[in-house]
This record gives structure tokens, sequence and C-alpha cells, in this order.
């Protein structure tokens, strides 16, 4: 358990400062610098940008500097908003983007498990096939599909919602539902299976003989042990929230991270595109972490499972 | 107890059975009208007639035209081609890095296997899709540069599945029979191994069809994918969402398209894994 522990720690910092030399020496590979663009600047103006933002170091020494502000959280400049650094538009934009995405996770969850469970327990009933059905299509629907239909159906045509800008309650609306159908069908499906496979276990016809009511035999000992797959997939659902953020604060005019990750790679800004990569990776890790180490608390086979290069 | 094991067994594989039907009427429906369409419509892709722009469905143009009269169908068709063609390419690409890898992290075991699933444990851990947009906004957007790029994602599933696959088969009595024969390791992956590992293997690769299909468009939406005059699917919905109120066809009909064969190759998927697992 404890060796499971520490492999993973020492992991995910690897994986860390993989991801941090992997993005300092791309940023660094591009050919002429971040500010060859289609207009030639003047010499004199270049070398001022290049000492501005301190380009003109060897390589190993801007490595050694970066590293220092990464580990001190500073993630440098924007080349794009002047007088801007990247904390600044993180301090902004990230509470807007972690609304939409905890509210996502939520409905996703809250919807999900309890439609999962149903599915499970009445299997080849008409409410399983509608399950079905509805999961299906729920992963058909790319977010950038999905979203836009719904602004067209329920704003534009309907007029029910507002179609855009961050206000109130109704303005959350449609983006969250948007960004929640496809985390619900993963969940419901991963629910779903889960449930359907402890269900012939013997402990449960033990607690069936015991005479508890099948309620609780359901919600004290299936569920239990159901759900640790669903909370060991936290992780991949919060990077597929994360993705659907990105279209769905462009779609919806939301003055999130993602609208600016995203607008930031039409303006090219490469100070913002690394800073805010580098956060989310940040982010996912850590969050992949907690949740494994989670995972092993609640339930020792898991560390155990996973222990030779992952047994799944 | 038994019976009622078997009739549920029945259950799924009529399920199956269906998923596989409709799946596969969706993929070929596709796949045929991304071959064969182009070649019957009068209309380029490209070529820009700006006294039709923005015409509403009819029957000179079946699905619209765009901003610039271009005809929605033959772009959209051509959008497949273009679309389906990267990412059987790169599902193929992944083939073949994963195949290998695994093939011999799960044949030699030991320190090469502790090696090798130590590197894919690190690369699971790097978040693909943040750095697939960063190295695409580094490389320059475009086509080499997104096949590159899908290339490089899926792999890492296939490695460990064939891993896993390989360290139970090589204890397997038939593979000790071929060693006994005198067959390398070469000959006994190519005649003995990898047949039995094939159904589970084209099930993982039918998932990832649709989650590179997925990608892709996403890709182009942001605009880091094909260039323009030439477009893929998520372009076009990317364009269908500029021009939403006043020409909702431009978004309707790409969208549905993505969306229908998204949908058949994922109950292709799900089809063949129901019909494998009763096996």
């Amino acid at each position: 358990m404890f060796m499971y522990l520490a492999r993973r720690l020492g992991v995910s910092l690897l994986v860390l400062w993989l991801i941090a030399t992997i993005t300092f020496l791309l940023m660094h590979s591009l050919p002429g610098g971040p500010f060859t663009g289609e207009k030639r600047l003047p010499e004199a103006i270049l070398k001022n940008l290049e000492d501005r933002y301190r380009l003109g170091a060897p390589l190993w020494q801007r490595y050694r500097a970066f590293l220092g502000n990464l580990v001190r959280f500073d993630l440098g400049p924007s080349y794009r908003y002047l007088g801007k650094d990247v904390n600044q538009i993180l301090a902004e934009a990230f509470p807007v983007s972690a609304t939409l995405g905890v509210l996502a996770l939520a409905l996703a969850f809250g919807l999900g498990i309890p439609l999962g469970i149903q599915g499970a327990v009445r299997q080849g009933s008409f409410f399983d096939q509608l399950i079905v059905i509805f999961t299906a299509l729920g992963m058909s629907l790319p977010t950038f599909v999905l979203a836009p239909l719904l602004l067209y159906l329920f704003a534009l045509k309907l007029g029910w919602l507002p179609p855009a800008l961050w206000g109130g309650p109704a303005h959350l609306l449609l983006p969250v539902v948007s960004l929640a159908v496809l985390p619900t069908t993963l969940v419901a499906r991963l629910v779903r299976g889960s449930v359907a496979e402890v269900l012939p276990a013997e402990y449960l016809t033990l607690a069936r003989a015991k005479g508890l009511a099948e309620g609780v035999v359901l919600n004290r000992h299936a569920l239990p042990n159901a759900l640790i797959p669903v909370l060991a997939y936290l992780g991949p659902l919060a990077a597929g929230v994360l993705t659907g953020s990105f279209v769905i604060e462009r779609v919806f005019a939301l003055p999130g991270l993602g609208e600016h990750f995203v607008a930031s790679i039409y303006n090219r800004d490469y100070g913002l595109i690394m800073g805010v990569t580098l956060f989310y990776s940040t982010l996912l890790v850590g969050l992949n972490l907690l949740v494994d180490l989670l995972c092993a608390c609640l339930h020792p086979r898991f560390a155990l499972l996973h222990r030779r290069g992952g047994g799944y | 107890m038994k019976r009622q094991a078997g009739s549920g067994c029945g259950r799924s594989r009529r399920r199956g059975n269906l998923h596989l039907l409709l799946g596969s009427l969706l993929v070929v429906g596709v796949v045929i009208l991304a071959l064969v369409g182009p070649l019957l419509s009068p209309y380029s892709p490209r070529e820009q007639v700006l006294a039709r722009s923005n015409r509403p469905p009819d029957g000179e143009h079946w699905f619209g035209t765009d901003s610039l009269g271009r005809d929605l169908f033959t772009r959209t068709l051509y959008g497949a081609r273009i679309s389906l063609g990267i990412v059987l390419a790169v599902v193929l690409l992944n083939l073949c890095i994963g195949l290998p890898y695994g093939a011999l992290a799960g044949w030699y075991g030991g320190l090469v296997d502790l090696l090798l699933m130590g590197v894919l444990d690190v690369l699971y851990g790097v978040p693909s899709l943040l750095y697939i947009i960063f190295f695409l906004v580094i490389l320059g957007p475009g086509l080499t540069g997104v096949f590159i790029t899908l290339g490089l994602v899926y792999w890492l599933d296939l490695a460990r599945q064939v891993r896993n696959q390989v360290l139970v088969l090589k204890e397997a009595d038939f593979v000790l029979a071929a060693r006994a024969l005198g067959l390398g390791p070469w000959q006994i992956f190519w005649q003995e191994l990898l047949p039995n590992m094939l159904p589970p293997l084209a099930v993982t690769l039918l998932f990832h069809i649709p989650q590179a299909i997925f990608l892709e468009a996403f890709l182009s939406y942001l605009g880091l994918g094909v260039q323009a005059p030439w477009a893929s699917w998520g372009a076009l919905v990317a364009e269908g969402v500029a021009n939403m109120r006043s020409a909702p066809w431009q978004l309707f009909f790409p969208a549905a398209l993505i969306s229908l064969t998204i949908l058949g190759f994922n109950l292709l998927g799900e089809g063949l894994q129901q019909l494998t697992r009763d096996d």
C-alpha cells in the first residue's frame, strides 16, 4: 500500500517535470521566436522585446529560470495582453470555468448515478432500453455540435433562455447542460455496468437472506463496491469537461479560461498558451493523483491491481 | 439459475446483433456517400459563386450553399473523405506503434516490461489533448500536424492491451507447442499470438475510430486542422456556428453527418464487443 502511494507520487512528479520540460523546449524551438509575425519588426524593437521577456540568455539559463518561476507558481507574461501576466488572467478567468466545470460534473454524477443504478436493477426493461438509447445518442453528439444546437433551439427560436454572456443562473443553464450531457451518459453507462456486475455477488444474497430490505441491500452493500470505478473515472471525466469548456465558453461567449485559451490559439499568444497548458495539466495530474490515492484508501485491492504497470 | 444466465446471454447477443446491424448500416452508408457522393455532384467543393451565397436547401443544392456560394452537400461529402481518411490513417499508425511496443513488453517480461510499462505510465499521466493543441500551435496547423499528433495518442491503450494479452497467451499450451517445434518469436507472434488477440483488438480499434473522429473535428473546429479552402467536418461546423442565426442549415447538415457517423461506429464497436464477450 505504502509502496503504491510512493510510486504514484513519484510518477506524478516525473510527469509534471516532463510536461514542464516539453513545454519549455517546444516554446523555444519556435522558428524566430514568438515575435516573428507577418509584419517584420524593426531590429531595435525586436531587441527591446527580447530583453523585456529575457529571450536573449542561453537556453539552459532560461530553462533554470523557467523551472524556478514554475516552482513559485509564476507562469510568466502574456505576449499579447500587454502588462498582464498569465497569473492575473488565471485569477480573473478560472473561477468562471471552475463554476461551469464543477456544476457540470455535479449534474453528471447526480443524474448519471441514479440512471445507471435503475438501468442495472431493471435490466432489459423499457426504462433500461431508454437509458441505453439516451447514452448512445449522448456519446455521439460532440459538444461543439450539441451546444450550438441547444443555443439555436432554446435561445434563438424559443427565446426562453439568454443566448450568451455571464450573468445570473439563467445564463448558466444552457452552458452547464451542454457541458454535462457527455459526462452524464458516460457515468450512467459505467454505473450500469459496474452495478450489474456486483448484483449477482454472494454477499448480496447473504444480505437478502439476513432479511434486509432490497433498498438497504442496494444502498449499503452493492453501491459502495460498484461506485469505486466511477470515482476512479473522475480524472478522465474532468479532462473531458475541460475540453468541453473550450468549446462551450466560445459558443456562449463566457469570460472563462477556456475562451482565453482558444483566443490565445487564434492570437498565437504563446505565453498564455504555455501558461494555461501548464496550469490545466498540473490540475489534471493532481486530480488523478488525488483520485488514485482516495481509491486506494477506500479499496485496498485497487492498489494491488495497479501495482504492476496497471492490470486493466 | 443456469437457464436465467443462458437467456441473458441470448438477449445480449440479440442486442449485439441489432447494434452491429444498425452500426454497419450507418457506417457503410457514410463511407459510400463519402466515396461516391462527390463524383455525382456537379459542383466543385472549392468554386466560389458569390451570386448564390447562403441559399437554403432546395432541389438544386440539397444542403444549401455556404457564405461563399459553395455547394454544402459537396463540401460536406469532401469533408467526410478528409475526416475519415485522417482517422483511418491515424488508427493504423497507432496500431503500428502500439502492437510491437506491447508485444515486446509482454513477451520478454522482466526488466524490459518494467521499463517499457514505466514509460507508458508516465506518458499516460500527460494530459494528451492539451499537448496536442500545444504541439499544433507550435508546429503550425495543418494536415501533417494533425496526423502526427493524433497518431501518438491512442497507441498507449493498444500497447497496454497487447502487453496484457501477450503476457497471458505466452503461457498457453499452443505457444509451448510452437516453441517445441522450433518456431522463433517472430513466427510465434504472427502465427499463434496475433490471431488469438484479434477479436478484442478489433473492438478497441473500433472504439478508437469515433474518438478520433471526435478529436479531429474538435481540432478543425479550433482552426488547427486542415486549412481552407479544404474543410473537414469540424471546420464546417465552426463555419455553421458562425452563421447560425441567418443560415442554420449550414450548421445542421455537417453536425448531423458527424453525429450519425460517430453513432454508427459506437454501435458497431458495442455490437462486436457483446459478441466477442459471449464467445
